[in-house]
């Protein structure tokens, strides 16, 4: 990581002028690597209960976090309407499996049909781009912070009218949503989301390093200075809404064969306001730190009740757990904006960094924090960023 | 905390232990379910009604009392009696033996209950808390138990969501280890819920709503009627004590396909009793304030003089005042549970008087009257009216754990309450199966008195009006 | 300049509607009244927002939970047995302190950073300030009482008929406060030395900290007048509905509240004024709309949810794109 501040020039890092681990320097950290996977991997296979079950959604979370990342971190621009994309893709794949594929639950059908199942996926990926792509074109054409009004509004409208279609929702009952045999479990199914989760990174990550990455970085900087380099403004801020679809739709037909059902009052608007928080928690434009984040938002809760002293605490209060999210994500949020801009990302930086093949260094840029605001901050893109090494 | 846990755990050792001082309190073992012994007559009775009761079936001897309206102060199962009988409860060469018996110990059966104290149409966490527990308490308090078993119950939030009920339910099932689950609230949830306790085989007792996609569980024992089965009742009401045979009447009712055989019930009761449902309105689940308004508006420019009411208590509330602020005060009426609570009397009363004379059926009688029903409530410890459904409710539910007879296990439950007598309880409306799910028998109804921010009750163990 | 005309042409619109709708059995009516009546609140909510955009740049979406909190501060200082009145002030200067101390807190460190900083600070501020609702009142329903109920002590209604509507006493008070504040602050932005202030400083905050007006200063006086915008408005509206519940104010006005605003072109305090009603109206008359249908003498029930929600979210969309400086802002 040579390039302190974040350019709109391609940047060009000289191979010969970074800093090399050794041999000996990279078996430490495969090794480390190695053992850290290990680790994970060991507890995943040994959950008790509900916990892959909480997994599962902590997964959910992540991808939906590394959607609202595409649009906050990369384009700089703000959504307050993702449960809407969320909740509509939830809904589109529930619906094909249990309407037009035939599996209702009330006729017997207890396992959906694999094809039927891939396809639902599909369809609800498919949703996601397309919602997202119609935002996308409004955003273009609206400047700046009135787009987080818009989304906020059509939040509103897709909840109270959308999600009450009757042939889509089932109204307030909700819309069943089998598995697959192949995944009924719930620890085959955290495998599942774990897997999306790998490609939604894996795909973050080519987006980034490609051209359509890299410009879309540029617009956000300046938009004037992008197009001056002919950039192609319209079409690739266009892209990354509709990449944040995709991510977006993928999350809500895993959210919604998690719990088998989908209703609309799972898509509040505090959700996605909590989800906005969660992302700059994480560190808004990296993918590490957003994915740590949104899981953090996402087991908070379980967290709480595995700390007995606390819960038991809470339950002598007469208060839920959960009831607590909406006070400590926000309080997460205001602290990190306040006092430790870059979130968890920025913190775990020199961990990151060292795994990437960097020296291990508190302050990996030379300068201490403070020194760049909320959005301001962009990585560098001469290398693959720290994280991918994994 | 821990000190009323080891309390409790200390009593259930001891009931456990002194099976034969449980077998000796009777009304448990050797009386048909529900029924005492007159001390003075010597008579077998049933406690609320005073009905002769036949001591071998447990049949009320004058079937004009039945579900009758003259309580008497007895108790429910205190009645001291030494009347012999079989500690291993009944035998009936056709009943299954052995089977799942999860949740269940020497000394104790453990069962779930699922209820929104969060969402939409939370029910009060404090009174729930307290009341899931109050009857169980007190029959430890009267050293009395369920053939030699103490009940636990374990509490989960389904936060008014279909899709949080089923987690809640299987972390009840699946963490606790529950012997049988209970919804006491929420349609959505209770489908919701009830299907997945089909799926695994366990026992669940219902607060009647819905019967779409219920009925047919092998699992499923509505102890209210449903929704289905009340719109006639209310029908009656509506034409016969009310007179909307010549009024507009309006039904305003939650978009969900669970209220659809509610909904149709009432439609064609009316249309049965000659009266027209003249302003038939779904409300999205989401809605709010703003809808409200335009509900009660529409309503008030129509006329419609009542108004049948089948949402969230939240939106009631909402509707009645939006209808009131244009000074147009209709009569509310609707099924029973969460709207006839005295919380929403009390919100919607106070500052308002919105709901003045809304009458709405209900499982269990208003809560000032509970003395009449039930010294025993108040007597330990009850303070409101979701503790005396509660109350109510845990009556049944204890009935239908002694049916099996000492040998409880899943299957056993389920057939020996299939093919079980009536289980009177005077507190909630007497429920007989007779082989199906659906075991409501009959309801209460309750009037909104503004004056004193409560609803009372206006008739008790209705079949018709 | 522009408003007069507006206002003018919004009037005769109003009354052409009144008048032919009077005929129509069900019509609109009823609906418009309640529509101009619901718009006070909103534009009461708009007028903090546009407080808060024209002092600091910034959208403010905790405005509307502004209105709860106040709102649940009367609920306390009234169930603790205090008089009416007393209750009202002692809300609405806790309302005050929270937004000082807010300010302080969170939006003086963010002075400098990007606007969109500060857009998600609001956003958490509106957040946690749900969470603390729900945390200590629990979602149950309370209930507030209103300055005037809506009966008599007899039991009638105690409003007066407009337009085949009656309105309670809570909503023409809700009215005339509105009026009253929306007019008082016109006249201090156009005619006090403080808010000429104010408005330089939103103009250019390095240019007037330069001149040496206290940026500070301003981003807490705005705060402060805003936070007590939103306890009044909480306090007025929220009887209305019957139920005080956490979130009802964001829920319910925040959004057309903010529609308000834009329609102003989110600078201008008559703007609010006037976006309010148009949207109470557009709101409401879509509300009917959607309700039913009569053809000939067949009145069909149209079954569209939300309508009220679509049709903000229509007309927000079209003044975003085809007017984004709205219809009397000077510029977005």
């Amino acid at each position: 990581m040579t390039t302190a501040e974040p350019t709109v020039t391609v940047p060009v890092a000289p191979e010969a002028a970074r800093w090399r681990p050794d041999t000996r320097g990279w078996g430490v950290r495969v090794a480390a690597i190695a053992v850290l996977v290990g680790i994970v991997s060991w507890r995943l296979a040994t959950l008790e209960g509900l916990w892959a079950d909480h997994i599962s959604q902590a997964v959910i979370f992540a991808i939906i976090g590394l959607s609202l990342n595409v649009i906050l971190g990369y384009t700089g621009q703000v959504s307050l309407g993702h449960h809407a994309f969320v909740g509509l893709a939830a809904f589109v794949a529930a619906q094909h499996v249990t309407e037009r594929a035939g599996c209702l639950p009330e006729e017997g059908c207890t396992a959906a049909p694999a094809g039927a199942f891939a396809v639902a996926v599909a369809l609800a990926i498919l949703s996601g781009i397309i919602a997202s792509g119609l935002l996308g074109i409004v955003a273009l054409r609206i400047k700046g912070l009135y787009l987080a009004l818009i989304t906020l509004t059509y939040g509103f409208v897709a909840v109270n009218s959308i999600f009450e279609i009757p042939s889509l929702t089932r109204g307030g009952a909700g819309m069943p949503a089998p598995r697959p045999e192949v995944f009924l479990t719930d620890h085959r199914y955290m495998v599942f989301c774990i897997a999306a989760l790998g490609v939604c990174l894996f795909i973050d990550w080519r987006f980034l390093a490609s051209r359509i990455g890299r410009a879309v970085l540029a617009i956000k900087n300046s938009e004037p200075v992008a197009a001056s380099y002919a950039v192609n403004v319209t079409a690739y801020k266009l892209m990354a809404f509709m990449l944040s679809g995709a991510f977006a739709g993928l999350a809500g037909a895993l959210f919604a064969y998690r719990r088998q059902i989908v209703v609309a009052n799972d898509f509040r608007f505090e959700s996605a306001l909590l989800w906005v928080l969660m992302v700059v928690v994480g560190g808004l434009g990296k993918r590490a730190g957003v994915v740590i984040g949104s899981m953090f938002f996402a087991l908070f809760p379980y967290l709480i009740d595995l700390a007995t002293p606390l819960s038991d605490l809470l339950s002598k209060l007469d208060r839920d757990p959960e009831e607590f999210t909406l006070l400590i994500g926000p309080g997460l949020a205001l602290l990190t904006m306040i006092k430790f801009p870059g979130g968890i990302a920025e913190q775990i930086r020199p961990l990151t960094n060292w795994f990437a093949g960097n020296r291990f260094t508190m302050h990996p840029d030379g300068k201490s924090r403070h020194k760049a605001g909320l959005l301001s901050r962009v990585r560098g893109n001469s290398t693959p960023p720290p994280e991918e090494s994994t | 905390m821990i000190a009323v846990v080891l309390a409790m755990l200390l009593v259930a050792v001891a009931c456990g232990q002194k099976d034969g001082v449980a077998d000796q309190a009777a009304g448990f073992s050797g009386l048909p379910a529900g029924a005492v012994i007159d001390p003075e007559t010597g008579a077998v009775i049933d406690p609320e009604t005073g009905a002769l009761l036949d001591p071998e079936t447990g049949e009320v001897l004058d079937p004009g009392t039945t579900g009758g309206t003259t309580p008497s102060g007895g108790g429910g199962d205190t009645g001291g009696s030494d009347a012999p009988g079989d500690p291993e409860g009944p035998s009936d060469p056709g009943a299954p033996t052995g089977g799942d018996t999860t949740g269940v110990t020497a000394s104790t059966i453990k069962i779930g209950i699922h209820a929104p104290i969060t969402g939409a149409a939370p029910v009060p966490s404090a009174s729930f808390q307290k009341g899931k527990d109050l009857f169980w308490n007190y029959l430890r308090s009267q050293k009395l138990s369920i053939n030699g078993r103490d009940v636990e119950v374990v509490f989960r939030n389904d936060e008014y969501n279909p899709s949080q009920a089923v987690t809640a339910c299987r972390e009840m099932v699946e963490d606790e280890h529950v012997f049988l689950l209970v919804g006491v609230a929420g349609t959505d949830q209770i489908q919701a819920c009830a299907k997945y306790a089909a799926s695994v085989g366990v026992p669940y007792i219902s607060a009647g709503v819905t019967e779409i996609g219920l009925e047919t569980l092998p699992n499923y024992f509505a102890i209210w009627l449903s929704y289905a089965q009340q719109g006639p009742l209310l029908a009656d009401l509506l034409v016969d004590q009310l007179g909307a045979a010549g009024e507009d009447n309006g039904f305003v009712w939650f978009n969900t396909p669970t209220f659809r055989d509610g909904h149709d019930s009432f439609v064609s009761a009316m249309g049965d009793k000659g009266a027209s449902v003249d302003y038939d309105k779904p409300v999205a689940k989401t809605a709010g304030a703003s809808e409200a308004q335009a509900i009660a508006t529409e309503l008030n420019q129509r006329g419609i003089e009542n108004v049948h009411i089948l949402t969230s208590p939240t939106f009631f509330i909402q509707l009645a005042q939006a209808a009131v602020n244009q000074g147009y005060r209709p009569q509310w009426v609707g099924y029973g549970l969460t709207k006839g609570l005295d919380t929403v009397a009390n919100v919607a009363c106070k500052n308002s008087r919105s709901i003045d004379n809304a009458r709405f059926l209900s499982a269990w009688p208003a809560f000032v009257d509970s003395n009449k029903y039930d010294p025993n409530f108040r007597g330990s410890g009850g303070t409101d009216d979701i503790m005396f459904g509660l109350w109510g409710i845990s009556k049944v539910i204890a009935e239908m754990l002694k049916a099996p007879g000492k040998d409880l296990s899943r299957e056993r439950f389920i057939y020996y309450n299939l093919n079980s007598k009536p289980y009177k309880t005077g507190v909630n409306p007497d429920v007989a199966f007779n082989g199906g799910h659906l075991g409501g028998t009959s309801m209460h109804l309750l009037r909104a008195d503004c004056a004193n921010n409560r609803f009372v009750t206006e008739a008790a163990f209705k079949t018709d009006f | 300049m522009r408003t007069p005309h507006v206002s003018i042409v919004l009037a005769v619109l109003l009354a052409l509607g009144l008048f032919f709708g009077n005929n129509v059995e069900n019509g609109p009516n009823a609906f418009i009244t309640l529509g101009v009546m619901n718009g006070a609140v909103y534009g009461l909510v708009a007028l903090g927002i546009v407080l808060v955009y024209k002092g600091t740049r910034v959208f403010n979406f905790a405005q509307g939970e502004f209105g709860t909190i106040g709102a649940y501060f009367l609920f306390m200082c009234l169930s603790s047995g205090l008089p009416f009145w007393l209750g009202v002030i002692i809300a609405i200067a806790g309302t005050l302190v929270l937004g000082l101390a807010l300010e302080r807190v969170v939006i003086r460190p963010l002075i400098d950073a990007p606007r969109i900083n500060v857009l998600v600070a609001t956003i958490a501020i509106t957040l946690a300030l749900i969470g603390l609702e729900i945390l200590i009142f629990r979602i149950e329903p309370q209930s507030l009482r209103p300055l005037m109920p809506a009966l008599d002590a007899a039991g009638n209604p105690a409003g007066i008929t407009i337009f085949e509507l009656t309105i309670e006493p809570q909503r023409l008070i809700a009215l005339g406060v509105f009026a009253a504040l929306g007019g008082l602050l016109a006249w201090f932005f156009s005619r006090t030395d403080l808010g000429l202030a104010v408005l330089a400083t939103s103009q250019d905050s390095f240019a007037t900290k330069v001149v040496g007006i206290g940026v500070p200063r301003m981003s807490r006086f705005i705060w402060g007048v805003s936070a007590v915008l939103g306890a009044v408005a909480g306090i007025l509206y929220i009887p209305l509905t019957g139920t005080l519940i956490p979130a009802v104010m964001t829920s319910n006005i925040l959004i057309p509240a903010f529609a308000a605003a834009v329609i102003g072109g989110m600078t201008s305090l008559p703007g609010a004024f006037i976006g309010g009603i148009v949207i109470g109206v557009v709101q409401s008359v879509g509300g009917w709309a959607g309700g039913h249908f009569t053809i000939g003498d067949k009145t069909l029930n149209l079954v569209v949810f939300g309508v009220e929600h679509v049709m903000i979210f229509v007309v927000l969309l079209v003044v975003l794109l085809a007017r984004p400086q709205g219809l009397l802002g000077k510029e977005a």
